[in-house]
């Protein structure tokens, strides 16, 4: 028997966990936000932020075992691809070592100024508790593509559940540009019996 | 052109399976996915590494196999299709004392892609230099531009992201355009499952999407 899987978005303090067919990046913690909420571009010499997206993998009707959850983006230089200026970017929350995703208890509500700019992942007082400072690590998605992935969750699931979130975040340059966007796919990966 | 023809319509589930595990021990006894007489679906073995004596992922070939198997999914909450295949038989013999494994490894991708207000084609596209706006693959479609004064034309695209009309450029006045949204951007998401045969710590074979990955480990 082969399990049903969905991606879910987390949203708000107590997060609830909703099954999106979008990771649209926005500047409200909403999922599926449509064209409100759209990311801005900040004024010359500032960086402005989505608000940051937690992701997870959720399955029912499993058969004996999920393990070895992993998640990759579109490969290169996706803040080129995108024309989110000098210093544009999507980023992720990674730890020192794997599992890199964040468990359930370190779930951290996206925070930030509504339709203007999120709060930084990295930030030392505004940033998710689970990866900013020395807790862990916020780097670019460019890196992790279908032949390097990241390691999200290494545990074997035997029951119907989720994986630890993946955080990510867009970080876009007074430089970006507005117009048509590439189209681009994120993936995760699980092997399954 | 960087266009991608994508079908998200036809992707909200996983396609049936294509094949089926076979685990042979070192007594010569085999057990295999599926009752072979009744269709009935078993677990396997065991889902940890195991000393077997050969691991394979067997194509469906037979037609009243596929029937008896679909016959008794259809009986499940849950159930799991299966269809006929025509990916090759793929067999692992290890070595005496080396661990094998076999999994599926599921692919669930969210994407964004275009959709032509025209005819309907659904596609994903790649900016590229000598490709910087996308266009239908199928009937050549763009999104258009309209000046609230001269109606349709053909902006003066800019590096900042601004796009003018060029009729207003000359009067010394500049005005930008309206995007009229002929490809519309939209999301989806979409399943692929591959079949994986391993080996511990030497070799991993993925089978799917028409090609056999080979990877030492």
């Amino acid at each position: 028997m082969a399990a049903t899987m969905s991606i879910e978005e987390g949203n708000g303090g107590t997060p609830t966990w909703t099954a999106i067919t979008t990771g649209r990046y926005c500047t409200s913690d909403v999922y599926n936000p449509g064209s409100s909420h759209p990311c801005v571009v900040p004024p010359t010499g500032q960086l402005y932020y989505s608000y940051w997206k937690s992701h997870r993998l959720a399955w029912t009707g499993i058969g004996t075992q999920i393990s070895n959850i992993k998640w990759y983006g579109p490969g290169g230089d996706i803040g080129s691809l995108w024309g989110l200026g000098t210093d544009g970017d999507v980023k992720i929350g990674i730890k020192g070592s794997a599992p890199h995703g964040c468990p359930d208890g370190q779930y951290d509500q996206a925070t930030g100024t509504t339709d203007t700019t999120g709060d930084y992942m990295d930030d030392g007082t505004n940033g998710h508790a689970y990866y900013k400072g020395a807790a862990g690590d916020v780097v670019s998605i460019d890196s992790y593509t279908s032949a390097s992935p990241l390691l999200v969750d290494n545990n074997v699931y035997t029951t119907d559940s989720h994986s630890y979130h993946v955080v990510t975040q867009v970080v876009i340059d007074d430089d970006a540009t507005q117009g048509d966007k590439s189209d681009k796919t994120f993936t995760f990966v699980y092997d399954e019996i | 052109m960087r266009q991608e023809i994508v079908n998200p319509e036809g992707a909200d589930g996983p396609a049936p399976l294509q094949l089926f595990w076979a685990l042979e021990d070192k007594e010569g006894e085999v057990a295999v996915q599926y009752d072979l007489d009744t269709g009935e679906e078993r677990k396997i073995p065991t889902a940890k590494p195991h000393d077997w004596a050969s691991i394979a992922w067997v194509p469906f070939r037979d037609p009243d196999l596929v029937n008896r198997i679909n016959y008794e999914q259809n009986k499940l909450q849950n159930p799991t299709y299966v269809d006929l295949s025509p990916l090759p038989f793929i067999q692992i013999i290890p070595k005496a004392g080396e661990l094998s494994r076999v999994t599926r490894r599921g692919y669930l991708e969210y994407f964004s892609y275009y959709q032509c207000s025209a005819c309907d084609t659904t596609f994903k596209w790649k900016k590229e230099d000598d490709d910087i706006v996308p266009v239908c693959p199928n009937c050549g479609m763009t999104n258009t531009w309209a000046c609230d004064i001269h109606g349709e034309v053909s902006p003066i695209h800019l590096e900042n992201g601004e796009n003018r009309c060029p009729h207003c450029e000359k009067t010394g006045i500049p005005r930008g355009c309206r995007k009229i949204r002929n490809l519309v951007q939209k999301d989806g998401v979409s399943q692929r499952r591959h079949y994986v045969a391993v080996i511990e710590d030497k070799i991993e074979i993925e089978i799917g999407d028409d090609r056999i990955i080979i990877r030492s480990l």
